[in-house]
């Protein structure tokens, strides 16, 4: 199923690209831009985002919404914890 | 053979390959449906509608810190905005930075949403205003809500009024009954129901005067792009075909 996702990720990014191609192309996007464009976004998994899952565990754990700070291998499969 | 599962989630851009079955999950035949994130997760919560759906990370592990182990997560996060750069107060509030917002009253769609506990946690650490010192008001009602699919009580010290039904978040901003919005939900589904456009109104600016300087700070300092939702599958699926 994450594999899946990474898929359907892969393909909004390389799609982004194909529709602003000409743009790209003709020069009408500056060299940031294209650039910026080129920069991936969305990224599944649990290594590129451990430390944000962290914080919002932390946040929730502070502002009193669980009695506790909730481990992440307590929320995720155990065959994602270590992608 | 392949199994069937059914998989509520919203239409984005980095989902679409699976809605459209370009992309199938190995073994899987995923019968998917399109549906506001504020309302699938009450009905998920609430029903259990789907096999696999995407939900509320906050909700999700709220219900877990009470016991409820009727969901596996899949770590995939499609909706990304820096949620506090969105914060709305009224023009006439005096409220010109975010140390201003303590003892404001303050909107809320839903307390526990993730949007909002972001919010909450940035206030809090980056400008050093807690929870209890503001006073707030939730436009979802508890037949509706995340909340009351998981039996959500105010946390301790914190004040939480329940807007009623003839009024919204949007209308309470232009009344002045409120002077700040710490999220705002305006496309229209069950358990949201503000329709003013407060971007553009005349009277309401955003509590961040660049948002997008603003976000670009809060990145740079801490390394956080916040997520809001992941995927969770039904542990009774996951057992069964793991």
């Amino acid at each position: 199923m994450l594999k899946a996702f990474d898929a359907a990720n892969d393909i909004a990014e390389k799609q982004r690209l194909e529709h602003v191609d000409y743009h790209l192309r003709n020069g009408l996007l500056s060299r940031n831009a294209a650039a910026a464009l080129r920069t991936p976004i969305v990224r599944h998994g649990i290594k590129a985002n451990r430390t944000l899952l962290e914080a919002a565990a932390q946040y929730s754990h502070e502002q009193g919404l669980t009695d506790r700070r909730i481990a992440l291998d307590e929320v995720f499969a155990p065959s994602t914890l270590d992608q | 053979m392949k199994i069937e599962l059914s998989i509520g989630m919203p239409s984005n851009p980095n989902t679409w390959a699976l809605l459209d079955g370009h992309v199938a999950p190995q073994g899987i035949d995923l019968v998917p449906s399109v549906i506001h994130p504020s309302e699938l997760f009450w009905r998920q919560l609430r029903f259990g509608d789907f096999d696999v759906s995407e939900m509320s990370f906050s909700s999700f592990i709220i219900s877990l810190s009470k016991g409820d182990d009727r969901w596996v997560g899949l770590p995939t996060f499609t909706t990304r905005p820096f949620f506090h750069t969105g914060m709305f107060v009224r023009r006439d509030s005096g409220i010109e930075a975010p140390a201003n917002l303590k003892g404001r009253r303050v909107g809320v769609p839903e307390y526990q949403q993730t949007a909002a506990l972001w919010n909450r946690g940035i206030l809090h650490h980056e400008f050093y205003v807690s929870p209890p010192e503001m006073e707030f008001w939730m436009e979802r009602v508890p037949d509706h809500s995340h909340g009351g699919a998981t039996g959500f009580t105010p946390p301790l010290g914190v004040t939480i009024h329940q807007i009623p039904p003839e009024k919204s978040i949007g209308s309470m901003m232009l009344s002045s009954e409120l002077d700040a919005a710490l999220h705002y939900v305006l496309d229209n589904n069950l358990v949201d129901y503000s329709t003013v456009d407060l971007a553009s109104h005349p009277d309401i600016k955003p509590l961040f005067p660049d948002p997008i300087a603003e976000g670009a700070r809060y990145y740079a300092k801490t390394g956080i792009y916040p997520i809001n939702h992941c995927m969770a599958m039904k542990r009774s699926v996951a057992d069964k075909h793991p």
